[in-house]
């Protein structure tokens, strides 16, 4: 046991020394292995950061809710009124009557032309209700960080993403509790600060009252998105599917063919997060496919390799050598090709993922695209190049354990 | 006095392409153990299958090989290579060094096989480059040394195991006299510390020197001499 150790950390140097001696050849072919473990490692870095940021989004909503939103499942996204499917103030009731809900409340949006300073700027404007009350469901989505929120019966009061009382570029000067700005033509006060949430397109929003926004939005008692708060002790997904029971009987609609769409936020947490897997495994398949051409490298290398050094073979095995003692020889000089590619590659990858996210906090101010180290992916891909290389390596490896030491003495 | 080597009736047949070679045709011969002993025949000869065999570097096709009393004919391939590694040390005319390792690593090859640990390697290793003369070269490559420095590393190399025979193959045929003969004045004193040495040679004189000489021509041994 002892001696096969010292024997493999021989092996090791050997192989480090063949490496060495065909530099440019070594390099090029740890390039194949590199640059499929720096795509597979900077993606899944980046997929990664973006499930917790997506998770962090979620958390701001509340785990314990139920989403009612218009349109059916089958014809256009969430959300998207068609004119023909709506959520009003009736649902609502419904809903609050519902067993197991403690309370429910809703907002509209709408992209809106926003006014300041001179400037005119088109953003997300977002109808709420001005009563604490009804607005509590939303947990701390609309809730401010500088100034106050809406005082129930208020009309013309605003509420501005973060973005605009940090960044003056956006409006040519910050905006402060006590500013006057415009909202698709009519005046708003400011009286606060939305809460930095970490999306471009919330951190530039506008909030003003919902009995406002449906003035100016010309849509009287449609909500865009229902929001239910569920009762301590009862299970989120039981009351939403009373909730869709409700609401489908008051509508007299059949099962499967509503034209609104009830989820849990779990669920649709749950669906952000196939899409994400999906997104991740087409590529993972892709950096699996650069990583076979990078093994194939490494075999062709390996090939290359014991043809060139069957002298050096039929030498080994004159003063020696068994032939899982070259097997061995051989197989940690690939294995090493994959582990040293690999290194690399997750270096390369991590800083890749790096990159995306100091591009997209500086130049798309979005907080959603995080890179995310973990120790798991980092072994993970180490080990993985490792093996990768020693698999690739296996047939050149019994080729040359295999050679007859007179016929390898003789190669010229 | 016990044999170190002893052949019978070996034959060996090569395929060279389409070509068929009848290497050896029912060679024996016997080796003693100490015996300073040379294989003397023209090219094409045998004399090299000769050699693989008596290294156990090859297995004959028919007849017994035995290499300390040993049958050879049936070990298996890592048994023979356990054999070479522990009672061969093989000495070629090409000099046969690993091109990318230096002097000093080039010895402790052998022993590297034999799981033998780095110090003892490296005690060895020195103590045989003493005795060939080159230890201001052992950081040398082959490529840096001249042939008979090279040869000399390989005489250091064959003995890294301490085996019981040398094998020499031609091993002054690359060198010019004055340096073969150096070479041979070692393989003489290794004989004279009771090492068994076996050299194939086409060399009169060479063979002129050994204990005993063995003839081949077509693959058999046609003449064995005794000086």
């Amino acid at each position: 046991m002892q001696k096969l150790f010292i024997k493999l950390k021989d092996y090791f140097l050997l192989a480090v020394k063949g490496m060495k001696n065909r530099k440019l050849r070594s390099w090029l072919t740890m390039l194949g292995i590199f640059v499929g473990i720096a795509a597979v490692v900077g993606l899944i870095s980046i997929s990664k950061g973006m499930e917790a940021a997506i998770k962090e989004q979620f958390s701001t909503i509340g785990a314990d809710r139920v989403i009612v939103q218009p349109g059916s499942a089958f014809f256009g996204p969430p959300g998207s009124s068609s004119g023909l499917s709506k959520v009003t103030q009736h649902d609502i009731d419904l809903i609050k009557r519902a067993r197991g809900v403690k309370e429910a409340g809703g907002f509209v949006f709408k992209t809106s032309k926003f006014e300041f300073n001179g400037r005119t700027k088109y953003s997300l404007g977002i109808g709420i209700p001005a009563d604490e009350e009804s607005r509590r469901v939303f947990g701390t989505r609309f809730s401010v960080s500088q100034g106050r929120e809406f005082r129930k019966g208020e009309k013309k009061a605003a509420i501005v993403g973060n973005s605009y009382s940090t960044d003056e570029k956006l409006m040519g000067r910050t905006i402060k509790p006590g500013d006057t700005v415009k909202v698709e033509g009519e005046e708003f006060k400011v009286v606060g600060i939305r809460r930095k949430l970490g999306d471009p397109a919330n951190d530039v929003s506008v909030i003003i009252p919902i009995e406002t926004a449906w003035e100016i939005y010309g849509n009287k008692d449609e909500y865009a998105l229902v929001s239910a708060e569920v009762e301590a002790g009862f299970r989120p997904v039981d009351v939403a599917a009373r909730i869709k029971e409700v609401i489908r009987k008051d509508r007299g609609q059949e099962e499967g063919n509503e034209d609104f769409q009830v989820q849990t936020s779990e669920d649709l947490f749950a669906s952000f997060t196939t899409i994400l897997s999906i997104v991740q495994a087409v590529i993972i398949g892709i950096a699996a496919i650069s990583l076979v051409v990078g093994s194939i490298g490494v075999m062709n290398t390996m090939y290359t390799a014991v043809l060139e050094r069957t002298r050096e073979i039929g030498i080994m095995k004159a003063v020696g050598a068994k032939n899982r003692d070259v097997m061995l020889l051989f197989l940690i000089e690939s294995g090493l090709y994959g582990l040293v590619g690999g290194l690399v590659g997750i270096a390369f990858g991590l800083g890749m993922g790096k990159m995306v996210e100091f591009a997209a906090t500086n130049f798309l101010g979005s907080e959603l695209l995080k890179a995310s180290t973990s120790p798991f992916l980092i072994l993970g891909a180490l080990a993985f190049s490792f093996v990768l290389g020693c698999v690739s390596g296996v047939a050149p490896a019994r080729q040359a354990a295999r050679l007859n030491p007179v016929q390898a003495l003789r190669y010229e | 006095m016990a044999a170190a080597v002893k052949l019978e009736n070996v034959w060996k047949t090569y395929r060279m392409g389409d070509e068929t070679i009848n290497a050896l045709r029912g060679a024996s011969l016997e080796i003693k153990k100490g015996e300073f002993f040379a294989i003397q025949g023209p090219s094409g000869s045998g004399k090299s299958t000769a050699m693989h065999i008596i290294g156990a570097l090859d297995a004959p096709d028919r007849g017994s090989v035995y290499i300390q009393g040993r049958n050879v004919s049936t070990l298996s391939e890592d048994e023979l290579a356990e054999m070479r590694g522990k009672t061969v040390g093989f000495i070629f005319q090409q000099f046969n060094l690993v091109p990318t390792l230096t002097a000093m690593e080039n010895i402790m090859l052998p022993m590297i096989f034999q799981g033998k640990s780095e110090d003892e390697r490296e005690k060895k290793a020195v103590e045989l480059l003493g005795e060939v003369e080159l230890l201001n070269r052992k950081g040398h490559r082959p490529s840096q040394l001249s042939g008979g420095q090279q040869q000399r590393v390989a005489i250091a190399r064959a003995l890294a195991n301490d085996p019981e025979v040398i094998l020499a193959d031609e091993p002054t045929g690359n060198l010019d006299s004055g340096t073969g003969r150096k070479i041979f004045g070692m393989l003489k004193k290794l004989h004279d510390k009771g090492k068994t040495v076996v050299v194939i040679t086409h060399d009169d004189r060479i063979a002129g020197e050994a204990e005993t000489i063995a003839y081949i021509k077509d693959g058999t041994i046609i003449k064995i001499k005794k000086n």
